[in-house]
């Protein structure tokens, strides 16, 4: 390194250019400083010197640091350049005038002298004063502080003004955050786009000089009249600030710096609305500034069906967003559309301005020849304070073609108009009339003593036919008790018959008899009519009735052998016999058949 | 159905015929006063027919009108509700109804009913008390033909069936009963009326100088909670509760 800054060197001799004045200058930092305040003295060569001498110092400042030695070397456009320094930082011991004699240097055997430099040492009270001046200066509010400006403190309902925030810096500014916006009530606000690179600009406050921000500038139309406020905008800033008491350094004076955050707040201002003057026109609707109107048609000569383009314009400055003209007033045979609505504004050039179009659609349903009548559209010019009308253009339309919607041949062009039934007004619905149904007072059939009859009605007649449904039953089971009863007399009057008969040798006369005392005994028991007595159903019957199965085998035996000999004669031994089988079974089933 | 309920209505002459004849008459001359705008003649036709002791929801809705067309609007609003009484789901009565408690001064949001109160109420009006009186008649009847089979019967199947399609016949018949019964009950009370006086001071007790609670304005209508003397204790559809001369009001 020392190597390399040698032969660097040794270059720079050698190839030092002759034609450049050698100047050796003596200085300082300030030339007034209180007693104990620091100040740096340096001589300075415009080329590298030898044999540097100083000055006498010692009698009058204490010197903290020094000679402190520098050289630069530079290489412009191939001429080298170098600088030799020697810096000293002094403090002065007394006050009072001084003069720091002058130093010298040589160069290329040449001798170079300084020139004398005058110091002026005040008294260390001069000094406490600048502290004090300093401390003021933390109050900030003279330095940086945010201010509203408006372009006009009086205006029309619906006239425009612009309020703009700017903000007053003198300080070391960090930065802004944390805007809490103003409320514009009372105004429909439209805000102007801040170029932020040319936005800031110097001037001049009272005899200081500020930096100066737009902040915010925006576009205000009173909706209302009467004293409107301007509320103030807030924002907090990061001012970078000294703090505390300066450190002292060999380099002079140290101030730790920090960051401060200081809310600012703006000045409100109030404006006054006056209201429209009186006398406006029907057509009036609030326009405000000043405006151009005009109307257009896309064809004059159209068929029935045919859509017909209608287009108002309006073009101008002012409250142009709030406006709408009248919709047209077309005749009855057309259909008019809502309409599609343009509108290009823009606030650029500080005023609110453009143009906004309404396109109709609209359909004639009928031939013939339609006037489409002017549009009014009135506007108040706050300048000359006067209502102004203007009107655009009327237009003839023919429309050809025949007007009935049901003869249209082309209709899917046609377009229905259905309308829901709208409710019109209120009235109470009409009278009631037929017949009124009159009953007295209070009367109904529920409750009423009809009511209650009816309901016991049913009860009663069905309870009365149940109790002659109920004699009717005893009765038939009362006959049924006597036939049971007599069942056995029956049968044994019937074998007695039976016996006589094979007494006197008329078999079939016995066998029917027998036949007659067996099956009508067995039908008297089981209540069962003549009519319903064959041998299937009395088998049924008796096992109903739990008899034994040998009773009912014994009696199947009985009855098939007295209709085998009704028919196929049998001995009289066998007959006999089955008599007594006949009478032993009816005692057997006496018994079983109670 | 509809013609078994008429012919059971004149089987049991509830239209009191020879003499409601002449009354007839005089609702259609009421009406045809009121087609040419003879309200004040037509009132007195419909209130010539209500004073002989008989009505109709008809003749309260007629008169109803009449009064609305003459601005009297508490009227209105007291025959509204008797025709609604006779026929609560008649949509003409209960339009003008609306329509006229929409002219008055004050205006009471109502307590919410339950959803299942009113759907009960619904489904109960939505047969006259005579028709549930004649289903209730029908299905009675049913039941004890039932019963009957059950008694008589040897067969268990239709015994069986006897008694327990019976039972439910009877049930039916029971509940019949009770909706009619509700029905009734509800037509006839009397424990609703319509503020008539221009403008009621609505009481703490039923003293003259209590403390004012609130102020009601005519065509009202209030729930009468009891009566002393000449005294209500009545309460709004919001449910507020005060008292106030039964002079001031007029029983629906």
């Amino acid at each position: 390194m020392k190597k390399t800054v040698l032969i660097l060197f040794l270059l720079a001799l050698a190839i030092q250019s002759s034609g450049q004045e050698i100047v050796f200058r003596a200085t300082t930092n300030k030339d007034k400083l209180a007693v104990g305040d620091y100040l740096t003295l340096s001589f300075e060569l415009n080329a590298s010197g030898n044999s540097f001498s100083p000055p006498s110092l010692s009698e009058n400042f204490r010197v903290l640091s020094g000679p402190n030695k520098s050289s630069q070397m530079s290489f412009v456009n191939g001429k080298v350049s170098s600088t030799l320094a020697y810096s000293y930082v002094i403090s002065p011991l007394n006050q009072g005038n001084y003069t720091i004699g002058p130093a010298s240097i040589r160069f290329e055997n040449k001798t170079y002298k300084s020139q004398p430099l005058n110091i002026q040492v005040v008294a260390a009270s001069e000094k406490k004063k600048d502290q004090q001046q300093k401390s003021k200066e933390d109050d900030l509010s003279d330095k940086l502080f945010i201010r509203v400006e408006v372009d006009k403190k009086a205006v029309y309902q619906g006239q425009q003004l612009i309020a703009t925030y700017k903000l007053y810096n003198r300080t070391s500014l960090n930065g802004i955050e944390g805007q809490k916006l103003p409320e514009f009530n009372g105004f429909y606000t439209s805000d102007i786009e801040i170029n932020t690179r040319t936005n800031r600009r110097q001037e001049a406050v009272g005899n200081q000089v500020f930096d100066v921000y737009t902040i915010k500038k925006t576009i205000l139309i009173p909706q209302i009249t009467g004293s409107l406020e301007l509320k103030p905008i807030e924002l907090s800033a990061n001012v970078r600030m000294r703090q505390g008491k300066p450190i002292n350094t060999l380099f002079g004076p140290q101030y730790n710096y920090v960051n401060k955050k200081i809310t600012l707040k703006s000045n409100s201002i109030k404006i006054t609305v006056k209201g429209l003057p009186a006398g406006a026109p029907a057509s009036f609707n609030g326009a405000v500034g000043k405006f151009k109107l005009s109307s257009s048609v896309d064809k004059e000569n159209l068929e029935v069906n045919d859509a017909l383009n209608y287009v108002v314009s309006l073009s101008g400055s002012g409250n142009i967003s709030l406006i709408d003209p009248d919709a047209p007033e077309f005749p009855s045979d057309f259909e008019l559309y809502d309409p599609k609505t343009k509108s290009n504004i823009s606030n650029k050039s500080g005023v609110m301005s453009g143009s906004r179009s309404w396109e109709y659609l609209a359909i004639p349903r009928h031939g013939g020849s339609y006037t489409i009548p002017p549009l009014e559209f009135t506007y108040f010019n706050p300048s000359s304070e006067s209502y102004i009308t203007l009107k655009s253009k009327g237009f003839t339309i023919s429309v050809g073609g025949s007007g009935n919607l049901e003869g249209d041949a082309s209709g899917a062009s046609r377009i229905l108009n259905k309308q829901e039934v709208r409710q019109m007004g209120q009235d109470i619905r009409y009278l009631k009339k037929g017949k009124p149904a009159l009953r007295e007072k209070g009367a109904s059939f529920f409750g009423s003593n009809w009511h209650y009859f009816w309901l016991l009605f049913t009860p009663g007649a069905l309870g009365l036919l149940f109790l002659i449904v109920k004699r009717n039953r005893k009765l038939y089971s009362n006959t049924r008790e006597i036939r049971k009863r007599r069942a056995s007399k029956i049968a044994r009057n019937t074998l007695r018959k039976a016996s006589v008969e094979l007494k006197t040798g008329n078999e079939k006369a016995y066998y029917e008899a027998l036949f007659k005392a067996i099956n009508g005994y067995v039908a008297d028991k089981l209540s069962l009519p003549i009519g319903a007595l064959n041998h299937d159903n009395i088998e049924l019957e008796l096992r109903d009735k739990e008899v034994p199965e040998d009773l009912i085998s014994r009696w199947k035996e009985v009855i098939k052998a007295c209709e085998m000999a009704r028919f196929a004669p049998q001995s009289s031994g066998q007959a006999e016999d089955l008599l007594e089988k006949s009478s032993a079974l009816i005692v057997e089933l006496e018994n079983k058949l109670k | 159905m509809k013609g078994l309920i008429a012919i059971l209505l004149v089987l049991f002459s509830l239209e009191v015929s020879a003499q409601s004849k002449f009354y007839d008459s005089l609702f259609v001359l009421g009406n045809t006063a009121m087609d040419s705008g003879l309200f004040e003649a037509a009132k007195s036709n419909y209130q010539q027919i209500i004073e002989a002791g008989f009505e109709s929801y008809k003749v309260y809705y007629n008169l109803g009108n009449a009064w609305f067309r003459t601005g009297d609007i508490p009227e209105a609003i007291l025959n509204y509700e008797r025709a609604r009484r006779l026929r609560p789901d008649d949509k003409d009565v209960m339009y003008n109804l609306n329509l006229a408690r929409g002219q008055i001064s004050d205006e009471i949001e109502t307590l919410p009913v339950p959803f299942y109160v009113s759907w009960f109420r619904s489904f109960v009006f939505t047969f006259h008390s005579d028709v549930w009186a004649i289903l209730n008649l029908i299905l009675t009847g049913t039941a004890f033909v039932f019963f009957f089979i059950y008694l008589i019967s040897r067969r268990l199947q239709l015994r069986r069936l006897g008694f327990y399609g019976g039972m439910l016949f009877l049930f039916l018949g029971i509940m019949t009963f009770i909706f009619g019964q509700i029905e009734v009950n509800d037509i006839r009370r009397t424990n609703e009326a319509i503020v008539f006086s221009g403008t009621v001071n609505v009481l703490s007790g039923p003293k003259e100088g209590s403390t004012t609670l609130f102020v009601i304005h005519e065509g009202l209508k209030v729930e009468i909670l009891e009566s002393t003397g000449s005294w209500d204790r009545i309460i709004l559809p919001n449910g507020s509760i005060g008292w106030i001369e039964n002079s001031a009001t007029v029983v629906i």
